[in-house]
C-alpha cells in the first residue's frame, strides 16, 4: 500500500464509520472525528524528512492491505485468551490483583473483564458517542490531551476512534490493585489496523495504577494505533506501566498525553522488550505549580526489532519537577531511537527537569540514535541532560571472570544490571519480577532478584 | 560554578587585563596588567556597539542582483580559468533549485536576494608595491579597526591578510612563509598562481549543492584566503586574516581554503568587526579544511559582526559552511569560535574524522544580548577506526536573546573504538531570553563511547552576593563569572584572541544586568 493508497483507506474507513453512525453523527465525539480526518489529511503521512519521525520511517508499515475491526467483522472462533502467551504471562505476574480490561480491537469488553463494580472509587465504561455527548467531564477531557494537530496518527487515531474505555478514580480513592488494560488485535482473518482509546480520569487526590500491554493473534499483520489520555487532577498520583511484548509481526505507534494538575504527579514507566515496530510518544504538560512527572523506560531488543521513544515534558508554569531515564540495550540488528525533549516556558520559573538516557551496543549490527533536547525559555531554572552509548566496562567483566564467573555469563550479568536499574522503580513486585524474568531471558543471563 | 578563593583571584585577573586592552591586542599592551578601576567603570558603562564606523573609499560596484550574468561577470573580473567560471555556474544551477533551510531555530525577515550587490571592491590604483602607495582612506580605516600592520609586523610576529570587502588588500610576511614554502594568498591570487591546488581541493570538503548558502558562496564568493602547507612544514607564524564588511548593502561572501599536507602543522585565526549600519546584511562564508596524514589545523574565530540596535534593528545574518576533513592517519583538526556578533547567526564547524586515529574538536562560545539570535553547533562525523571528538559549547543568552546548540556525533559502522565527549552548557541572564539545546548522537558501533551532557542554569544569587560582598559590583561580577565559565574555551584560543575574546564578553554583556 502506498502513501496514497493508505490515505484511500483511512478516508474510506472514516466515511464508512460516519454511515455506520446513525444519529450519532451530529454529536460531539464526532466532531472531533471530523477535525482529527481533516488533521490526518493536511499532515498527511510523515516522511523521515519531518524532524520529529528524521529516524522512524513508518512508509513499510503501510505496505498490507488492512482492515478496521467494524470492515472485517471475522465471523472466526471467539478468543481464547490464555493462549496468549505475552498475555497469560504478565496476567499471572498480577495474579489476583489485576483488574483486567479486555480490549478486543478496540472494543471494552466487560464480559471477558474483571467484575469491578465492587471497587471502591473504581469506575470504569466504554467510551461511546452517547457518554461523551452526556458526560461533561469526558466530553472535555477527550482530545485535551492528544491534539490531532501536532501528530498525524494521534489524527489517525482521533478520526478513526469508535471505541474505547473510561477509568475514572473517583475523589480521594485509591485503587491499589493494578488496572491493566490489554488491548488485543484479532489478525487471523486479515492485516488489521485498530485505533483504541484510552481515558483515564483521575479526580482530585485520586490514585491508581494503570497496566497497558498489546497482544496480537494471528499470523496476518497488524498495526495498533493507541492513544491514551490521563487527566491528574489536583493531589492525584497516577502510574502508568506500558509493556510492549508483542509478536515479530506486530506493529504500534502510540501516543499517551497526560495533563498533571497542581501537587498531582504521574509516572510513567515504559519497557520495550518484544514486537517487530514501537514507536512510543509520551507527552506530559505540568499544567499547575508543584506538578511532577516522572518518566521511565528500558528498551531490551534483539533481532531485527525496532524501538523509538519519544517524550515531550513540558513545563507551563512556575515550581514544577520532572525527571527521566531512559536505558536500552540493543543487540541482532535491532535499532533503537530515543528523542526526550524538555520544553520550559517563558513564565516557568524555577522548573527543575533532569533527563538522562544511557544505551548499550552488544552487537555489531545494532543501531541507537539519540537526541536529547532542552528548550528553555525562563531563567531561574535547573535543567540537565546526559545521554551516554558505550560498551560494558571490559575490567569489571574481568574481575567476575577473576571470580570464576564465566565470560558470557558475567557480561549477561552486567547487561542485566544495567537494564535493571530502570525496572527496579516498578512497585508492584509481581510485575517486576515477571520483567525481570523476561529481561534475563532476552539476554540468556539468570534473573538475579535480591 | 565553584569559585575559591584561588579561583577567585585568577578570574578577577582575567577579567581586569581583559577590560584594560585595546580591541586588537598588542603585545607591548599586554606587560601592562594593572588595571585602572575608573577605566574599567567607563569602559563598562558604554553598551552600544563599539566598532560601528564606516569609511567612504571609492567602490565598484554591480548593480544589485544575481543571474548567469552576474557569476559571470565576478569570474571575469577576477581573470579566472574557464573551469572556475563553469564550477561557479554550475553552483549557481544547483542553488536555484535549492531552498532555504528552515530548520534552525531563529527567526529573520526574508531575503531578497536580487536586492544584494554581488560585487564591490575597493577601487585598485596602480598595483601598490608598498604601504605608500595605499590609498591613504584605506590604511586609515585599519588604524580605526586597530590593525597596524607594520607594528603587528613587529610586535606579534603575524602575518595579516587583511580584507576590506572582497579583495585582499595587504599580504604581509610572505618572504618568510616563502621560505618555508607555505602559501598564504588571497583566493583570487591562489586560482591564477596554484590553480592545480584549487582545482583539486576547492568544494572537495564543502560540495557546490552542499547546501543553500554554501551554493550560494560557490557561484559569487568574490575572494577569501587560500593556505597551503607542505609536507613536515610547521607554519612558522600564526597566520590571520580579518574579514570586514565595508560598503552599505553588500553582501560578503568570503571562501577559505586551508591544505595541511603531511605532518605539517598551522593555526589560523579569522575575526571579524563590521561598521555599524541600518540594513541587514548577508554574510555566507564558506571554509574547508584538509588535513593529510599527522597533519594538524588549529582554526580560531573571534566573530563580532554589528548585531543590530537593542530593539533588533539592522545587523548582519551570519550563515556559514564550515566544514573540515581530516583525511589522513593521526591527523587533527581543532575548531575555536568566541561569537559575540551578529543579529542572525547559524554555523556548525563540522570535522569528517575520516583517517584512522584522527581527532575533531570543537570549542565554542556563543553569547546574545538585546534581540540576536543564534543556532549554532558541530558535527562529529566519525569514519575511520580510533578516531576522537570533543565538543565544549558554552551558550550565553540575555536580553531577550535566543541561543541554540545544534549538534550531531555520527559513529559510522565501520567506525571501531570511536570516542566522543560533548559538554554543553547554557548560561541565562535575564527572564525574557531563551536557551535550547538539540544534540543529535546517531551510534552504529558497538565499540563506541559517546558522552553528552548539558546543563542550562542562571548564575546564582549566591555566587553574585559573594561578588557585591567584596566589592564587585553585579555587572563587574557577571563578566567575572561569565569569563570564569566560557574558560575552557578562551584557553584554547591563541594569546592575541584570548584577550579580545574576554573584551568582548565583557562588552556584549553590558546592560544586561541591573
Amino acid at each position: 500500500m502506498s502513501m496514497e493508497r493508505f490515505r484511500e483507506f483511512v478516508d474510506a474507513s472514516f466515511f464508512d464509520l460516519e454511515r455506520r453512525l446513525n444519529g450519532a453523527g451530529s454529536g460531539p465525539w464526532h466532531q472531533l472525528r471530523r477535525a482529527g480526518h481533516q488533521a490526518f489529511l493536511t499532515q498527511g503521512v510523515p516522511t523521515t524528512r519531518h524532524e520529529e519521525w528524521k529516524y522512524t520511517n513508518v512508509l513499510p508499515l503501510l505496505g498490507l492491505t488492512y482492515q478496521t475491526a467494524s470492515a472485517g467483522s471475522s465471523g472466526v472462533a471467539p478468543l481464547n485468551l490464555a493462549a496468549i502467551h505475552s498475555l497469560d504471562t504478565y496476567r499471572s505476574a498480577m495474579g489476583s490483583d489485576e483488574v483486567f480490561l479486555c480490549l478486543i480491537d478496540g472494543q471494552y469488553l466487560p464480559s471477558l473483564s474483571t467484575e469491578h463494580h465492587q471497587i471502591q472509587g473504581l469506575s470504569v465504561e466504554p467510551l461511546t458517542d452517547q457518554l461523551v455527548a452526556n458526560d461533561n467531564d469526558v466530553r472535555t477531557a477527550l482530545a485535551s490531551a492528544a491534539a490531532s494537530e501536532g501528530h498525524p496518527f494521534v489524527a489517525l487515531n482521533t478520526a478513526l476512534a469508535s471505541h474505547g474505555v473510561v477509568i475514572r478514580i473517583a475523589r480521594g480513592a485509591t485503587i491499589e490493585r493494578p488496572i491493566h488494560v490489554a488491548m488485543i488485535t484479532d489478525a487471523r482473518s486479515s492485516d488489521r489496523l485498530q485505533t483504541p482509546r484510552v481515558l483515564v480520569l483521575a479526580e482530585e487526590s485520586a490514585a491508581a495504577t494503570i497496566v497497558e500491554s498489546y497482544h496480537t493473534v494471528g499470523s496476518n499483520g497488524s498495526l495498533i494505533i493507541p492513544v491514551t489520555e490521563i487527566v491528574a487532577h489536583r493531589q492525584a498520583n497516577v502510574r502508568r506501566v506500558t509493556i510492549h511484548d508483542d509478536v515479530d509481526h506486530a506493529r504500534l505507534i502510540g501516543y499517551t498525553g497526560a495533563r498533571v494538575h497542581g501537587d498531582a504527579q504521574v509516572s510513567s514507566h515504559v519497557f520495550c522488550l518484544g514486537g517487530g515496530f514501537v514507536r512510543n510518544d509520551l507527552a506530559i504538560a505540568l499544567l499547575e505549580p508543584n506538578a511532577q512527572g516522572f518518566l521511565d523506560g528500558v528498551s531490551v531488543l534483539a533481532g531485527e526489532e525496532y524501538a523509538d521513544n519519544h517524550t515531550v515534558v513540558d513545563h507551563t508554569v512556575p515550581h514544577c519537577h520532572s525527571e527521566e531515564l531512559y536505558k536500552g540495550v540493543y543487540d541482532g540488528r535491532s535499532v533503537g531511537v530515543f528523542n526526550g525533549k524538555i520544553y520550559v516556558r517563558p513564565q516557568a520559573q524555577k522548573t527543575t527537569a533532569y533527563q538522562s538516557n544511557h544505551s548499550l551496543l552488544i552487537s555489531e549490527r545494532a543501531q541507537v540514535n539519540a537526541k536529547p533536547q532542552l528548550e528553555i525559555w525562563a531563567d531561574d531554572v535547573k535543567c540537565s541532560h546526559g545521554a551516554t552509548t558505550g560498551q560494558l566496562d571490559e575490567e569489571a567483566v574481568f574481575y567476575l571472570q577473576a571470580r570464576g564467573i564465566g565470560k558470557a555469563e558475567a557480561r549477561a550479568l552486567m547487561t542485566y544490571a544495567f537494564a535493571a536499574e530502570v525496572v527496579e522503580r516498578l512497585p508492584h513486585e509481581g510485575l517486576r519480577t515477571a520483567i525481570e524474568h523476561r529481561i534475563a531471558r532476552k539476554l540468556h543471563a539468570e534473573p538475579f532478584t535480591v | 560554578m565553584a569559585l575559591g578563593s584561588d579561583g577567585t583571584r585568577r578570574h578577577l585577573r582575567v577579567f581586569n587585563i581583559g577590560l584594560n586592552w585595546s580591541y586588537i591586542a598588542t603585545l607591548n599592551e599586554h606587560t601592562r596588567t594593572m588595571a585602572d578601576s575608573q577605566q574599567v567603570l567607563d569602559s563598562v558603562v558604554q553598551s552600544d556597539y563599539k566598532y560601528g564606523f564606516e569609511s567612504d573609499i571609492e567602490q565598484e560596484l554591480l548593480e544589485k542582483g544575481l543571474s548567469e550574468d552576474t557569476v559571470r561577470f565576478i569570474s571575469a573580473k577576477k581573470n579566472e580559468p574557464e573551469w572556475m567560471l563553469e564550477w561557479r555556474l554550475k553552483a549557481y544551477r544547483q542553488w536555484l533549485k535549492m531552498a532555504e533551510p528552515q530548520w534552525p531555530n531563529v527567526k529573520y525577515p526574508k531575503i531578497d536576494f536580487q536586492d544584494i550587490i554581488y560585487w564591490a571592491a575597493p577601487k585598485k590604483k596602480e598595483g601598490p608595491a608598498s604601504l605608500d602607495e595605499v590609498d591613504p582612506e584605506l590604511l586609515a580605516t585599519f588604524a580605526k579597526l586597530g590593525i597596524p600592520l607594520e607594528e603587528q609586523k613587529m610586535l606579534t610576529g603575524v602575518a595579516v591578510d587583511a580584507v576590506l570587502d572582497s579583495v585582499s588588500v595587504k599580504t604581509t610576511f610572505q618572504e618568510a612563509l616563502k621560505k618555508e614554502g607555505v602559501i598564504f594568498m588571497p583566493m583570487s591570487e591562489a586560482i591564477q598562481e596554484h590553480p592545480d591546488l584549487v582545482q583539486k581541493y576547492i568544494g572537495s570538503v564543502v560540495p557546490t549543492n552542499d547546501n543553500f548558502y554554501a551554493a550560494l558562496n560557490s557561484a559569487v564568493f568574490s575572494d577569501g584566503s587560500f593556505v597551503y602547507i607542505p609536507k613536515g612544514v610547521r607554519c612558522p607564524m600564526e597566520l590571520s586574516t580579518y574579514f570586514r564588511i565595508n560598503a552599505r548593502n553588500t553582501g560578503q561572501f568570503e571562501r577559505t581554503l586551508i591544505i595541511a599536507d603531511e605532518g605539517s602543522y598551522v593555526s589560523y585565526l579569522e575575526g571579524c568587526t563590521a561598521p555599524q549600519r541600518d540594513e541587514n546584511q548577508l554574510h555566507a562564508a564558506v571554509v574547508e579544511l584538509i588535513a593529510h596524514a599527522d597533519a594538524e589545523i588549529k582554526y580560531s574565530t573571534v566573530q563580532n559582526w554589528y548585531p543590530g540596535d537593542k530593539d533588533g534593528h539592522g545587523g548582519i545574518y551570519n550563515f556559514v559552511t564550515k566544514r573540515g576533513i581530516c583525511e589522513g592517519a593521526r591527523s587533527k583538526i581543532s575548531w575555536t569560535q568566541v561569537e559575540t556578533g551578529s543579529a542572525v547567526t547559524w554555523k556548525y564547524p563540522s570535522c569528517v574524522l575520516k583517517g584512522d586515529d584522527s581527532i575533531g574538536e570543537f570549542y565554542s562560545v556563543a553569547v546574545t544580548n538585546h534581540h540576536q539570535q543564534a543556532d549554532t553547533g558541530t558535527k562529529m562525523l566519525h569514519i575511520g577506526k580510533n578516531t576522537r571528538s570533543r565538543i565544549v559549547s558554552k551558550g550565553i543568552s540575555a536580553g531577550v536573546s535566543q541561543n541554540s546548540y545544534r549538534g550531531l556525533v555520527k559513529i559510522n559502522a565501520r567506525a571501531e573504538n570511536a570516542r566522543n565527549y560533548s559538554q554543553c552548557d547554557s548560561l541565562l541572564i535575564g527572564d525574557q531570553c531563551g536557551a535550547h539545546t538539540f544534540p543529535y548522537l546517531e551510534t552504529s558501533n558497538p565499540t563506541a563511547t559517546v558522552e553528552h551532557e548539558a546543563t542550562t542554569s542562571k548564575i546564582g544569587e549566591d555566587i553574585l552576593f559573594y561578588c557585591n560582598q567584596r566589592g564587585i559590583d553585579t555587572e563587574a561580577a557577571v563578566a567575572l563569572i561569565v569569563n570564569g565559565y566560557a574558560r575552557d574555551v578562551l584557553n584554547q584560543l591563541p594569546m592575541e584572541f584570548a584577550v579580545e575574546a574576554q573584551k568582548l564578553l565583557a562588552i556584549s554583556l553590558e546592560g544586561s544586568v541591573g
